[in-house]
């Protein structure tokens, strides 16, 4: 970008008001990605401040003195962060693993078998999507209550297994595979698990990472569920811990720990989306479209 | 014919019991609780929950707090949906433009707040607009403003709660947008220049009206995202405050059902969301159905 | 594979053949405590352990913002500890929940408990329907936290006594300078804003438990408050900041609080030793002040009630008070460790005086509820989005919906 001037010296022929234009727009797009990144930075800045450094005035945007006193103790606290980082993780890979699994296997079932109802059942399936999940909030508690499952992985994990939106997104897929492929499986004997593990599977690769990405980081961001449902500390998901950790901090010296915990959960979420970067493009490119 | 059923059956099992369970079961279950009247002391023993009617639902519609959350909703929502379009558009119209290298890197950071939504970013915005101690105020007051307690002052706790969903949100809607807009057939522009077009007029006659699936997506995505407002507000105003202005219907939701423990008021309340997000998305596939 | 499938299984009999004998007399009770009591209640169970060798005691530490989700939900799943601390507001919504343990016969059959040992305002938060369902652990009541060297500055060597001398003070605190302001309170926290209004007079309910708050003397109350914050004697945004460190640069010299804000400035401000005190409400028709705290319950589904017991017959012996006043910094409620106290902490006699003028919210179900609206609508009244008596008839008409509910 700083080349700008240089380009314009050696190339007379371009207009001025292109080179205006484009000045403009590159201006426009930093200072709007500046502000972009401006709160995230301010939360890693904040994270590195000490206790009296955090209140200072006016505020410092990169601090004086680096200090990891909060990281220290964040992994003192009343919640156990490492456990809640666990747990995370835990539930959030069963929950991937299971969502990409059983929607494929639906997906399959509505794409390459042919059985009477199935168009019914399929709209049957996408009128769910209607339904918003603060619908279904209360009698899930009390079901989840019910079976005695307050505070385990299951409850964690299962109900929002009930993604129908993961379907319609691998059905789509799916309908692109000829059906030809499966035909031939079935002429030379394979059955239907062995075509759906061995022919669909691998040929739906980056749509199961487009979509994996996609219910692993909003898994890992979900609050309201795990609120709920884990409310012994001991189950706490990060999300939850960092909530609480906010409340007890809120308006106090010690919020460079707070800052610290955001940074401790959003850490995960960055890696993965600078590793698949290409699969999320994808994503988004195709659901905007599909709809 | 047995085998007919058989297979798909068994490739959809899972599926349809995790779905009956958790999604049409507690529908059904939902509405029935709501006609009850589900408190604190029905908590251990189920049984003392009786049945009331429409009770809940007429109370309800009387509950000045309850729609004072709906105000509140509708007006982030409002506020919120048209922002988001306008800005995410114009973005992607800028990250488009030929003239534009590094447009991989200009994409990805806008969509980094996007990615790092839930409650680790409401921690963060919560000090980012702290009044004394913000960044935000803080870089205001270069240009001399002296900037509001943005949480704590009614007037302005919503819009901060909206900036910071438009903050979020921006280079997703912006990313779906660029999809759209690569879409959009070349010659359809040179057509447009030999008609004598400038470049606003390009972008006001062919792109806006080629991008409507698009926008039409972005409106319902954004107002039902909208609509079920929840996390933000609890985190940076303490559940809904000052004074309610913050309050969102989902906050209701929750302080009754898991605060009060009042299961049937707060179901009913539910429906009465569902109801409103139900309206927004027919009204709104109608009206993409009748122009395009 | 199968084999050491059969082996994980012998293993497993093994070990259950030969643990259980050995910790078959061994109780172990689970308590739940709350942010600073969970962090300290450890120092004092290993006493409790040792003199009670068959009961060990696990300990979990909720924290506060958490508190209540967690124990209504543990009460709705049947998994609830054998023993907890429990907010003397949330006693009456547990109580209808008929989650908690009726404790009349285990006092009757206790020789070393008696209610009578508790000071009576702190005793009374944990009967419900004349029924003890709680033991008094601390009590909590608030009071004034100063810089006295501040307030003697501006002519006040002594904190001021009425409400006229109070606003006086406020005025000339005020008068320091542009940024420099009195008092340091939450229009939106009842436990600050009610004390005023208790004060005056003013209640939130009448003998026949109906709204009260249109009531002269409740409405009165709500404008002085008003006026405090509209003269900016109290700040409505203090900015994201903390009420200990306000006190230390001086801009709000005097804030309302708990007797543990004690502790924590002692910790985090140790370089204001000396420079602050504490002060009893100033005088209206009383020196009204909210009366909490906590209790200890035992749940109806609790297993090992009678070691439950034990552990709150122990944490209610007077020298036990007395080491928990040191521990966690909080008001013993037994009346003997309250004495001792007084002796050690010069402080504790403020704090007695101000303990008798303790005023306990009304005990209802309902409460949770009741302090939101309590809370918003104080705050709309001193955020000046409607005048006081606008604000205390939206109030009423709050509370009749609220107790009409069930």
């Amino acid at each position: 970008m700083e080349k700008e001037p240089l380009n314009y010296n050696r190339r007379k022929r371009v207009p001025p008001k292109a080179l205006l234009l484009k000045i403009g727009v590159y201006l426009l797009l930093i200072i709007g990605l500046l502000s972009t990144i401006l709160p995230l930075f301010w939360m890693i800045s904040t994270s590195f401040k000490s206790q009296e450094a955090i209140f200072e005035l006016p505020p410092r945007l990169i601090p004086k003195h680096i200090s990891f006193e909060n990281y220290i103790n964040l992994f003192k606290q009343e919640i156990d962060f490492a456990k809640a980082f666990q747990n995370t993780l835990i539930v959030t890979v069963s929950y991937t693993i299971g969502a990409l699994l059983i929607p494929a296997m639906a997906a399959y079932a509505f794409s390459k078998l042919h059985f009477p109802g199935r168009n019914l059942l399929f709209m049957l399936f996408l009128a769910t999507m209607m339904i918003p999940s603060q619908v279904t909030l209360i009698p899930n508690y009390l079901s989840i209550n019910f079976l005695g499952w307050l505070n385990t992985y299951r409850a964690l994990i299962i109900p929002p297994l009930a993604n129908v939106f993961n379907i319609f997104f691998l059905r789509q897929h799916m309908l692109s595979i000829p059906d030809e492929l499966c035909e031939v499986a079935r002429i030379d004997g394979a059955n239907e698990g062995l075509i759906f593990f061995r022919i669909i599977i691998p040929l739906l690769k980056p749509a199961l990472a487009t979509l994996g990405i996609l219910n692993f980081t909003g898994m890992w961001r979900d609050f309201l569920w795990p609120a709920i449902i884990a409310t012994d500390s001991s189950m706490y998901t990060l999300q939850v811990a960092l909530y609480t950790l906010f409340g007890q901090n809120q308006a106090s010296t010690t919020f460079g720990v707070v800052m610290a915990g955001a940074v401790l959960v959003l850490i995960p979420l960055f890696l993965i989306f600078l590793a698949g970067q290409k699969f999320i493009v994808h994503g988004i490119s195709t659901t905007g479209i599909k709809s | 014919m047995r085998k007919k059923y058989l297979t798909p059956l068994l490739f959809l099992l899972p599926s349809l019991i995790i779905i009956f369970c958790f999604v049409v079961f507690p529908v059904f279950f939902s509405l029935y609780i709501s006609l009850t009247d589900f408190n604190v002391r029905s908590l251990v023993n189920w049984g003392n929950a009786k049945l009331i009617g429409l009770a809940n639902y007429r109370h309800l519609l009387h509950d000045e707090l309850f729609l004072k959350c709906i105000v509140n909703t509708l007006y982030f929502v409002v506020l919120m949906v048209p922002l988001v379009l306008v800005l995410s558009l114009a973005l992607a119209l800028l990250l488009n433009l030929p003239l534009i290298k590094l447009r991989n890197f200009f994409r990805m950071g806008f969509f980094m707040p996007y990615i790092s939504d839930g409650i680790a970013i409401s921690t963060v915005w919560y000090w980012v607009v702290s009044k004394d101690y913000g960044i935000l105020n803080h870089i205001l007051s270069w240009f001399g403003i002296k900037g509001p307690g943005w949480l704590t002052d009614v007037r302005f706790a919503m819009l901060a709660i909206v900036g910071l969903v438009v903050w979020r949100s921006l280079g997703y809607y912006a990313m779906l947008y660029l999809a759209g807009l690569q879409n959009i057939p070349q010659q359809l522009y040179e057509a447009a220049e030999i008609d004598g077009a400038n470049r606003w007029q390009k972008i006001w006659y062919v792109t806006i009206p080629l991008l409507a699936p698009t926008t039409l997506f972005i409106s319902i995505t954004s107002m039902i995202g909208g609509f079920q407002l929840f996390t933000e507000p609890l985190t940076l105003t303490n559940g809904g405050g000052p004074m309610d202005a913050t309050k969102t219907i989902v906050l209701f939701i929750y302080e009754n059902g898991f605060r009060y423990f009042k299961m049937g008021y707060a179901a009913a309340s539910s429906y009465i969301l569902f109801a409103f997000i139900f309206i927004v998305t027919l009204f709104q596939i109608k009206l993409g159905e009748q122009k395009y | 594979m199968r084999r050491s499938v059969r082996l994980f299984f012998v293993l497993i009999l093994i070990m259950t053949a030969v643990f259980p004998l050995k910790a078959a007399n061994v109780q172990t009770i689970s308590l739940w405590a709350m942010g600073v009591e969970g962090q300290n209640i450890g120092k004092l169970l290993p006493q409790f352990e040792a003199e009670n060798p068959g009961i060990k005691v696990k300990l979990q530490v909720i924290p506060w913002s958490a508190a209540n989700d967690r124990l209504l939900t543990a009460v709705a799943g049947g998994t609830v500890p054998d023993l907890t601390q429990m907010g003397s507001t949330y006693m009456a919504q547990f109580t209808t929940a008929g989650a908690l343990e009726d404790l009349s016969p285990y006092l009757a059959k206790s020789n070393s408990l008696k209610l009578d040992d508790f000071f009576p305002a702190c005793r009374d938060l944990y009967i419900v329907d004349g029924k003890p369902y709680g033991i008094p652990w601390y009590a909590d009541t608030r009071f004034f936290f100063y810089r006295t060297d501040i307030l003697e500055e501006v002519g006040y060597k002594e904190f001021p006594d009425t409400w006229d001398e109070f606003i006086d003070c406020c005025r000339k605190l005020r008068a320091r300078g542009p940024n420099q302001h009195a008092v340091n309170m939450a229009a939106g926290n009842w436990q600050v804003t009610m004390n005023f209004i208790w004060a005056n007079g003013g209640r939130i309910f009448d003998e026949e438990g109906r709204p009260a708050v249109t009531e002269e003397a409740f409405v009165e109350a709500v404008a002085w408050l008003v006026d405090i914050f509209k003269n900016e004697y109290a700040l409505l945004d203090t900015g994201g900041s903390n009420i200990r460190q306000e006190l230390a640069n001086g801009r709000l010299p005097i804030f309302i609080g708990g007797f543990w804000e004690g502790n924590l400035l002692r910790t985090e401000t140790p370089h204001l030793d000396g420079k602050w005190s504490i002060a009893l409400m100033p005088m209206k028709k009383s020196r009204a002040s909210f009366m909490g705290g906590c209790g200890l319950v035992i749940f109806k589904r609790a297993r090992q009630k009678e070691a439950a017991w034990k552990l709150i017959e122990f944490l209610s012996r007077p020298e036990i008070q007395n080491q928990w006043r040191e521990a966690a910094g909080s008001i013993p409620a037994n009346i003997e460790a309250m004495a001792m106290a007084a002796e050690q902490d010069p402080l504790m006699k403020i704090v007695f005086e101000q303990l008798k003028e303790g005023v306990a919210p009304p005990v209802v179900p309902q409460w949770p509820e009741i302090e939101g609206r309590l809370n918003t609508r104080i705050q709309e009244a001193c955020y000046g989005v409607r005048t006081p008596l606008e604000a205390c008839q939206l109030l009423a008409k709050d509370l009749e919906k609220i107790m009409a509910d069930y």
